[in-house]
């Protein structure tokens, strides 16, 4: 899994790439939970690069968008892959969080 | 078509690091059988899930092992996964699947009902002292 951080308008971009399994949850639980502790409310996690996610995964994302609801933030997903937006489908987890086509119409829900 | 018999076997320390060397058994002899990459991913799923409640719950405080037998036989897929740990059934277990309870369910929940999901067949018997899971998949 590689993960590459950026920021566009201030709002960090997390985007992963490869598998999302026991093996690589731990980096992406890090990198998010240190952009919640620098206080980003708003994360756009760019999953397009991601073919698989297992329930690790989940609870990864599912851990980060309970940290910033209360800063009324939100954890966006962009680009689910078929198989992982099927698995987000079938645990009932899509209904927690907003997905995008692409990065520009979640920057777009972002107020600054 | 001629029917295909393939099996193959591994055996890992109970831990969720060795997830990658069970997802790469369990693709190349899939692979090898002719299975397309969605099955694949499908099985790797479900053996990760099983594997990791393994991992988290089988060897309280202690070291233990998985064994996992992998055998292909004509368009069936059969993954017998072995662990020596405290008895559990995850054919029986409960999944809570509602909405209201989506944030609070147990993560184990998540998983046992990933593995309900992507296997065509589920059973489970504790057997001479060790939890034997047995999944199927179907090619088609």
């Amino acid at each position: 899994m590689e993960i590459n951080h950026t920021n566009i308008d201030k709002v960090p971009i997390v985007s992963v790439s490869g598998r999302i399994d026991g093996a690589t949850y731990k980096d992406l639980e890090t990198i998010l939970n240190e952009l919640i502790d620098q206080n980003n409310s708003e994360i756009v996690l760019d999953l397009q690069g991601v073919v698989y996610i297992s329930s690790v995964g989940l609870r990864v994302l599912l851990a980060a968008q309970k940290k910033v609801r209360p800063k009324n933030g939100a954890v966006k997903l962009v680009s689910l892959q078929p198989f992982v937006r099927e698995v987000f489908e079938i645990t009932g987890i899509i209904k927690l969080f907003s997905t995008y086509p692409n990065q520009r119409e979640a920057l777009d829900g972002i107020k600054l | 078509m001629e029917a295909m018999e393939n099996e193959q076997e591994i055996t890992v320390a109970a831990t969720i690091e060795q997830i990658p060397a069970i997802s790469d058994f369990i693709e190349r002899l899939m692979s090898h059988a002719g299975f397309d990459l969605r099955k694949i991913m499908e099985v790797q799923l479900a053996g990760e899930e099983a594997c990791t409640n393994v991992a988290k719950y089988a060897y309280p405080g202690k070291e233990g092992t998985i064994h996992i037998v992998a055998r292909v036989h004509g368009e069936r897929l059969v993954l017998i996964i072995e662990d020596h740990g405290i008895a559990f059934d995850p054919t029986t277990h409960i999944v809570a699947l509602s909405q209201a309870d989506t944030k609070d369910r147990p993560i184990g929940g998540l998983g046992i009902h990933l593995i309900r999901c992507y296997v065509d067949e589920i059973s489970f018997e504790f057997r001479d002292g060790k939890n034997v899971l047995t999944l199927v998949k179907n090619r088609a």
